[in-house]
């Protein structure tokens, strides 16, 4: 063969219907392929995407209680006084909200 | 045979008058409780007001003063003394000597208020405080909110010497 047969054969382009089914073919495995990736996906371990759940979780906790306002200290449960009178008298007095006479 | 007998029961009995030699040691007080009710209500007794401080009358916002119960008991250190106070209280007062010269006593007293069927007695005063002998403290308690009564315990104690 000729260098010039060779240049010319290699200037023939694919006709139309040739050119849509390279494409069409192409199109088949890219479908094919990105559906095996997502099956894939959904094969992956339970215990990584539990840990992923877990860890997020963990997170938010911790934001949370670093966050979160520090509690009101709670009323005291009982109260002492200690009074001494003129006359030398020493009275202790205890309130407390559990009594009941 | 009893000679034996004798040997081995020795360390026994001599701890036994150990024993009653040391209580026979430990000072003994002479402890009187008086327990009054201050109340607002207007138709309650009015018994007791002599035996309250005017001057903590003054700082109290009731009006009555009831005499609910007197208790004399008389105990060794470092023992609870228990007594049933107006019928459905209790009590009970255990001391130490904090000093012999002068004779200062500290107290824990606890007085129970009257208790539900199967539960506990709840506590309406829990207290520890000193004492000279021949002294009166006086010892209350009340809601801290809203309270329509009290309950106020006269201590007088005296050492035995």
């Amino acid at each position: 063969m000729s260098e010039q047969r060779l240049r010319d054969l290699l200037r023939i382009t694919p006709d139309e219907s040739e050119l849509e089914a390279r494409a069409s073919r192409a199109r088949r495995l890219a479908v094919s392929r990105l559906s095996e990736h997502c099956l894939d996906a959904l094969d992956t371990p339970w215990w990584r995407w539990k840990s992923a759940v877990a860890l997020a979780a963990l997170c938010a906790f911790s934001v949370f209680v670093i966050t979160r306002e520090p509690e009101a200290t709670p009323a005291p449960e009982s109260l002492r006084v200690h009074v001494v009178l003129s006359d030398g008298t020493r009275v202790q007095w205890i309130l407390h909200d559990d009594f009941k006479l | 045979m009893r000679l034996l007998l004798a040997i081995l029961l020795a360390p026994l009995l001599l701890a036994g008058q150990d024993e009653k030699r040391a209580k026979a040691a430990r000072p003994t007080a002479e402890i009187t409780l008086r327990i009054v009710e201050a109340t607002s209500a207007a138709n309650a007794a009015n018994d007791a007001a002599d035996l309250v401080p005017a001057e903590l009358k003054a700082l109290l916002r009731f009006s009555k003063y009831r005499l609910l119960d007197s208790a004399f008991l008389r105990g060794v250190e470092e023992e609870t003394m228990r007594v049933a106070l107006a019928g459905n209280l209790s009590g009970e007062v255990r001391f130490e000597v904090r000093s012999r010269q002068p004779p200062v006593m500290e107290f824990d007293v606890e007085i129970q208020g009257p208790a539900d069927p199967g539960k506990r007695a709840p506590v309406l005063l829990e207290t520890t405080t000193t004492a000279k002998s021949g002294e009166t403290v006086v010892l209350g308690a009340s809601r801290m909110r809203d309270s329509s009564n009290a309950l106020i315990v006269l201590l007088t104690a005296k050492l035995i010497p």
